[in-house]
């Protein structure tokens, strides 16, 4: 599964950082990644390029590399709005993807979800859900 | 208005999507019409038609990678944009492109 209630993380505190290095230690914990600090890595490197916080108050942190197994989301939602670069973001998923990927059922639910984020409701839906289950059960209807 | 355009983002993992979606979205709010292809990880989706491009005032090109196709717009009004600002900002966009059109 690409989604996974394990891999829901509620009232995260912190800066951008923190929160990558909180999301990528629970995806290690379940055994979605073989070297967190390299896929941290990954991640760090594409937010250089230019920032995954554009608006919504959601941040799309990826990484794609060889260190990933399976493609996979981190869900991750902050107690307070946090200032990701210059944008107030109160969502984050956190995206793994193999380097030389060729899952392409997994791709197009990635993508089906980051068009759900332009979705003004769907985004309320995630802020205001009360537990992991609820989000899980949302982040569940997005299908190919 | 009609628009079409292309979305591709260096990963081709999310932003080219969120791109397509913001725009589409959007130019239904300001009542154009659009239809946005994506070339992504997954290849090429939402293919613009023949008839689409012919009609289009505009074409919104925001691709930050080498995309296929691009001797469809030969004769094409042209706009270029980068697809954060797609996301972040796609009235000003969509604006900005129409404003190219005489």
């Amino acid at each position: 599964m690409i989604i996974d209630k394990d891999l829901i993380l509620l009232d995260l505190t912190g800066d951008k950082e923190t929160i990558i290095s909180t999301l990528a230690n629970q995806a290690f914990e379940q055994g979605r990644l073989e070297d967190k600090q390299e896929y941290i890595e990954a991640v760090l490197k594409r937010e250089k390029e230019y920032s995954t916080a554009l608006g919504y108050e959601v941040a799309i942190p990826h990484g794609q590399s060889d260190t990933v197994k399976d493609p996979f989301v981190v869900f991750g939602r902050v107690k307070e709005p946090i200032i990701w670069d210059q944008n107030s973001v109160r969502l984050i998923f956190m995206i793994g993807v193999p380097q030389h990927n060729k899952d392409k059922i997994h791709m197009k639910i990635l993508a089906n979800i980051s068009r759900k984020l332009i979705d003004d409701e769907f985004r309320k839906s995630l802020i205001e859900a009360k537990d992991e289950k609820e989000i899980f059960d949302i982040l569940s209807q997005i299908t190919i | 208005m009609k628009i079409v355009g292309i979305t591709a983002c260096p990963t081709g993992i999310a932003h080219t999507y969120m791109a397509q979606e913001a725009l589409e979205k959007k130019a239904k709010e300001l009542g154009h019409t659009c239809h946005i292809e994506t070339q992504g990880s997954i290849g090429i989706e939402n293919e613009l038609s023949k008839k689409e491009i012919k009609e289009a005032d505009v074409v919104i090109l925001a691709v930050e990678i080498g995309i296929e196709g691009m001797d469809r717009f030969d004769d094409k009004l042209v706009v270029r944009e980068n697809v954060a600002k797609c996301i972040s900002d796609p009235e000003a966009v969509i604006n900005d492109a129409l404003a190219h059109v005489k």
